[in-house]
């Protein structure tokens, strides 16, 4: 019953006008850098967040997450149309819908993106909506320790599911805790590793950080190459989709929809891994596997499902336990604690029009994506052949300003492309940059409940294992830690033999 | 992916460096934690979780430096290099335009800085004719004045012309 009256005053708060504006303007952002390849979902977050400072919390986050899914469903046009992924999660989606698009049938393969992205989309909307409150009811039973567990299993799930190295990735976050520490400590006042530079006081802004790994860093690594692009042109009448096409994906979708949003649940790049996970999932399934990777439909329909609903799925760690599972959550973090809104358990409580507004407006986001897929189809096609050579210097701006803008200081600009070139050093490197930003915005939250713990319960180490919930969160990352360790053992005697053997 | 000779050498010449790289700054984070209190464990101070977060961190970058130093041979296809000088040129030429942005952001002012950079970009990256590049440095120079200036009043260092 609080679920339904909180989804009907959700749909009262969604359906402002100015809340069904800025909805509009956040999928058609996100679904305009979905479209277009070198632009990722995370750095426009992080180029936009500075212009929503003025908005109405809502509005704002409403428009944010609206970027956030509609990049998902914009990621799919340019896989099927150029062979180049508009999102990360859209690889798979190359796979089937480029063949496909070669065969003639890329406007089945756009609309079965399209419809399955819309029903996984909606699906996940709706579990999130049943699952918030009697999560959050569960969450209420967190304490210091809780929390400092959660962001340890956060992070070693984070490390463990990254495509490197875990010991790598477990360095970023480290080095993402120890950047954490800089500025005023929120326990005692002391102000650290500032260097006397009295902008670092408040800490290391993670915006300007954001901005340059994933923006400015992207930006590098993408101008190493000349961009090139070949496009399939695609009609609207060759949107239509045949009987067999229906009754070959429903199925696909339906199994994507399910995988996708509960994987999402779990922190870390769980997005793409549902994508290939469906993928495998339907070729495993299908009567026909030989088909898979020379234009399946199952191959789009199931994948595009997954990723969809696996982004609805993100959601559920962010808005009942305040923990980001990702960058981009960790920048809606970033954008709740900017209008002074802390997500978590209290959240139904304390705001209950931010939360159900939010939540509502993606059920009106998914109707207005479909719309915005499908009959538009022709002019995202004709943004594709802008030279990337134009969009480069505007993203840059875009950055530059962002990161001066939100404290008008340079110091934020001189971060921002500190990290950038750090950044694109770290890709150069296989260090992936998401450990280490999750833990920068998880890094005060980890120290606090860390020490916190320890001063409620006396200095009793044990207190993170007596704690059930604690424990088990400790558990996992553990089981985690050794399986990876026992993996990479396997992985070097099996290489080792191999060696021997062709010697 | 490695293979063999000169591609293992470059796998492991990366985490070298980058393994001592990070035990540089762990080390310096470790050290530079003294300054603050560590506390006791029922009342741990500001030094205390950097100090233990960079020993941890010490301690992996050991691992990381020690397998880059082990460097074994292992079966796979050769890989191109990922310092390529062809690709590291367009890179440098980037971030030098970029950080000319920066420098010259205080002392021209938001709109000549905005010219000069879409001009240089879209010419000496993009490849862009003369004519073009001036003319879509013009154009976006304008909409980005009118969206971030006039629409947003973002306050912004001003040149000597006033702009």
């Amino acid at each position: 019953m609080e679920t339904l009256s909180g989804i009907l005053h959700g749909f009262s708060i969604a359906f402002t006008p100015i809340n069904v504006l800025y909805c509009f303007s956040g999928v058609l952002i996100g679904t305009l850098i979905g479209v277009l390849p070198g632009i990722g979902g995370t750095a426009t977050l992080a180029m936009l967040l500075p212009l929503t400072y003025s908005l109405p919390t809502t509005s704002a986050i409403v428009m944010l997450a609206g970027i956030c899914y509609g990049a998902m469903y914009g990621g799919s046009t340019t896989s099927i149309l150029v062979n180049i992924p508009g999102e990360a999660a859209s690889v798979v989606t190359c796979l089937d819908g480029y063949q496909m698009a070669k065969q003639g049938r890329a406007g089945p393969a756009l609309s079965i993106a399209a419809i399955g992205s819309f029903i996984a989309g909606t699906f996940g909307v709706v579990m999130l909506s049943i699952i918030v409150v009697p999560l959050s009811e569960f969450a209420l039973k967190f304490g210091p320790p809780e929390y400092f567990s959660l962001i340890v299993f956060s992070l070693t799930m984070l490390c463990y599911l990254g495509a490197g190295s875990m010991a790598k990735a477990f360095a970023m976050a480290l080095v993402g805790l120890i950047l954490g520490t800089i500025g005023s400590d929120n326990v005692s006042g002391v102000v650290r590793f500032t260097l006397g530079i009295p902008e670092l006081y408040d800490g290391i802004g993670f915006v300007p950080v954001l901005m340059g790994l994933f923006g400015i860093g992207e930006l590098l690594i993408n101008v190493e190459k000349v961009f090139k692009r070949e496009v399939l042109k695609v009609k609207l009448r060759d949107l239509l989709l045949s009987r067999q096409e229906i009754r070959a994906s429903v199925k696909p979708i339906a199994r994507g929809s399910v995988l996708g949003f509960f994987l999402g649940i779990i922190p870390g790049p769980t997005i793409i891994i549902a994508s290939f996970v469906s993928y495998v999932l339907e070729k495993r399934f299908s009567r026909y596997p030989d088909r898979f990777g020379k234009g399946a439909i199952e191959g789009v329909a199931g994948p595009e499902a997954a990723n969809n609903a696996a982004a609805q799925g993100h959601y559920v760690t962010l808005l009942v336990l305040g923990i980001p599972g990702s960058g981009t959550m960790a920048l809606l973090l970033g954008a709740f604690m900017i209008h002074g809104v802390i997500p978590g358990p209290l959240l139904i409580e304390n705001h209950p029009d931010v939360f159900w507004g939010v939540i509502t407006s993606m059920y009106l986001g998914n109707v207005m994506l479909l719309i915005l897929n499908l009959p538009l189809i022709s002019i995202w096609v004709k943004l594709l052949e802008v030279p990337y050579g134009m969009l480069f210097p505007l993203i840059f701006l875009f950055c530059f300003v962002g990161s001066y803008s939100s404290a008008l200081s340079l110091m934020e600009v001189n971060i921002m492309l500190f990290f950038g070139i750090i950044g694109y050093l770290m890709r150069k490197t296989f260090y992936e940059p998401a450990p280490l930003v999750l833990a920068l915005v998880l890094g005060p939250m980890f120290e606090e409940s860390f020490r916190l713990s320890l001063i409620s319960y006396y200095g009793d180490l044990m207190i993170f294992i007596k704690r059930p919930i604690s424990a088990v969160f400790l558990a996992v990352s553990m089981a985690l830690i050794l399986s990876s360790f026992l993996a990479s053992q396997k992985r070097r005697k099996i290489l080792e033999i191999t060696s021997e053997e062709e010697e | 992916m490695c293979g063999f000779g000169t591609e293992v050498n470059e796998v492991d010449k990366n985490d070298l460096v980058t393994g001592l790289v990070l035990l540089v700054f762990a080390v310096t984070i470790f050290i530079g934690s003294f300054k603050y209190t560590f506390g006791e464990i029922i009342t741990p101070g500001a030094g205390f979780v950097p100090r233990i977060a960079s020993m941890v961190l010490i301690l992996i970058c050991g691992f990381i430096v020690g397998k880059a130093l082990m460097g074994k041979k292992r079966n796979g296809p050769a890989h191109q290099s990922v310092w390529a000088r062809g690709k590291i040129k367009r890179v440098a030429i980037a971030a030098g335009i970029f950080l000319t942005f920066r420098l010259s952001f205080p002392l021209l002012g938001f709109v000549p800085t905005n010219f000069l950079f879409f001009l240089l970009i879209t010419r000496l990256l993009g490849h862009f004719s003369w004519k073009r590049s001036f003319i879509f440095s013009c154009v976006t120079t304008i909409c980005t004045y009118v969206l971030f200036q006039v629409w947003l009043k973002i306050q912004m260092p001003t040149s000597i012309f006033g702009i």
